[in-house]
């Protein structure tokens, strides 16, 4: 377990000094931010799904309250960025709170409840009566503040960090009881296990880390409008990318970000009218051969060998 | 020696329906009681109850000294009170060693017995659950509870699917249990697997107490027979 720790550790290390390294051979940092700010993204829903069931349609809710919380606390209150990140996140988190009851529901139930809660959001924000405070449906302009390769490079930190996080998640009994949850809620609080905190605190999470997403990336474009922090495809987006990879796997979603989105990228440009028929044709074979996404390949290898070693069941 | 579980008067509707109607029964420590009765008749609500999934919606439940009946079922279970169910609830996606693992992890007591040797899951430790037949499933359960370390274990319907070799194994490693200071409660509705555990019953009709007492004078009272067989009194 300590050795598969340490090998998975050093791979997330190499993926992010990969990403440290590739502005100086690939000119175009915007695709490189997004990417890495996908695989963030995507592991923020693989926390929260692949963990626990919960699917968040309306993840896009939370990025976009982290880039107006950033945004605002840039403008109005006039903190430093650091500290504006911070309170990006803790805005976000508020918002997590207020709409945790969400929680009670469970299935396709959450998750349209989630999606218009996301939308009630960009409602609220997009409001022309808050357009002293959040500039209403004319955006916001932190142009000031505009430093796109230092704000690269905190995604990447926050990249390593969300991977340290996540590895130590699923090696953890905390990760398990997580797992145990999505199984089945009334055995594993049998178990011990206080289900309802537990929840709570992965929701937190995870909405915290689509916050620090959509605050650092109010500070890369630093010009946006409601819209386009509250875009529903940047949410399912993170999810196509986790599910493509591998829901409740430690590399699953930066593997569906890589190949996805670096697909999105390739097919986008050259031949942007085939882009969504090929999208759909991969989404289909993904759910009708790989239903738990690329990395069960490697899976179902080790479980058909692992089949062969067991011993027989004694009773 | 006093009592260890206090019902008194408990109560769970739905809706109009009264599962549970106001029954009263207490427990000593390492004493087995069967509960035993028809479909139907409120055993397994009574058990849910008790392991903190339904709220009762009157009554009190004392264990060990403390009052319980508001608890959750993770408190419940940190005071040690554990239960397997009729229709078995292990984690499917996991192995079986992680079954037991996520239990012993947020165990408050030391376990009686080592659940993976006591139960001899040793041979499928590396097994996903949900790969198990039903009775490896029901036995996962039980180990899982017993991982917890409980004081009073809530038996629903364990016997149910095994056969005569494995029920007699399950009787003796109950039975253990017992003479290790466990309290148990068994639902079940093999008499024969109660008869071999206990010679205390309490029999329950449309969720009341219609008997208590042993199993034999249980068969011979005319209202259990009436509702066990229909038609009038023998």
């Amino acid at each position: 377990m300590r050795k598969q720790t340490t090998i998975d550790l050093s791979i997330s290390l190499v993926l992010v000094l990969a990403f440290v390294a590739l502005p100086h051979f690939y000119s175009n940092l915007t695709i490189l931010f997004m990417m890495a700010m996908y695989m963030v993204l995507s592991q923020g829903v693989n926390l929260l799904y692949g963990l626990t069931g919960y699917m968040p349609f309306g993840y896009v809710g939370f990025f976009g309250a982290g880039a107006y919380g950033f945004s605002i606390a840039l403008q109005h209150l006039h903190f430093p960025i650091v500290l504006a990140l911070i309170f990006g996140v803790l805005f976000t988190s508020l918002v997590g709170v207020i709409l945790s009851p969400l929680l009670r529901l469970s299935g396709a139930y959450f998750a349209i409840g989630n999606l218009a809660t996301s939308q009630v959001i960009y409602g609220i924000v997009a409001n022309s009566h808050l357009q002293g405070i959040t500039g209403g449906g004319d955006g916001v302009d932190i142009s000031q503040y505009f430093n796109q390769t230092a704000s690269y490079y905190v995604m990447l930190a926050v990249l390593l960090v969300v991977m340290v996080g996540i590895i130590w998640v699923k090696r953890s009994s905390f990760g398990l009881s997580l797992q145990a949850m999505r199984d089945d809620s009334v055995s594993v609080a049998m178990s011990g296990v206080n289900v309802v905190r537990n929840r709570m605190l992965v929701w937190l999470a995870s909405a915290a880390i689509a916050g620090l997403c959509g605050a650092i990336y109010a500070w890369f474009i630093s010009f946006f409008y409601p819209s386009s922090v509250f875009d529903v495809s940047i949410g399912i987006f993170a999810i196509v990318f986790m599910l493509f990879g591998g829901q409740g796997t430690i590399f699953g979603p930066v593997i569906g970000t890589i190949i996805l989105y670096g697909i999105y990228n390739v097919i986008g440009v050259s031949t942007p009218q085939y882009f969504q028929l090929a999208y759909g044709v991969l989404i289909v074979i993904l759910v009708m051969f790989l239903p738990n996404g690329v990395l069960s390949l490697f899976k179902r290898g080790r479980r058909a060998h692992g089949r062969v070693l067991e011993s027989r069941p004694n009773f | 020696m006093g009592a260890f579980l206090k019902v008194d008067q408990i109560s769970k509707r739905f809706g109009g329906f009264y599962a549970v109607n106001g029954l009263s029964f207490e427990l000593k420590q390492g004493e087995i009681l069967g509960l035993v009765g028809p479909n139907g008749s409120g055993k397994t609500t009574c058990i849910n109850v008790l392991s903190g999934i339904y709220a009762a919606d009157g009554g009190t439940v004392e264990f060990d000294g403390k009052m319980i009946h508001t608890m959750p079922s993770y408190k419940i279970s940190n005071i040690g009170i554990n239960r397997t169910y009729q229709i078995p609830k292990c984690f499917h996606s996991l192995t079986v060693k992680e079954n037991i693992d996520v239990a012993l992890a947020h165990a408050k007591h030391k376990p009686q017995v080592d659940p993976v040797e006591f139960l001899e899951l040793q041979g499928i430790m590396g097994r996903n659950a949900g790969t198990l037949n039903t009775a490896q499933q029901k036995t996962l359960d039980l180990a899982r509870a017993l991982a917890t370390g409980p004081k009073l274990l809530l038996v629903d319907e364990l016997a149910a699917g095994l056969n005569p070799e494995e029920t007699e194994s399950m009787t003796t490693k109950l039975l253990h249990l017992s003479e290790q200071g466990v309290s148990i409660i068994v639902v079940e509705h093999l008499l024969s697997f109660v008869h071999a555990l206990t010679k205390r019953v309490i029999v329950m009709n449309a969720g009341k107490q219609i008997f208590e007492g042993d199993l034999e004078s249980a068969s011979k009272d005319p209202l259990v027979n009436q509702v066990y067989l229909g038609g009038d009194a023998v």
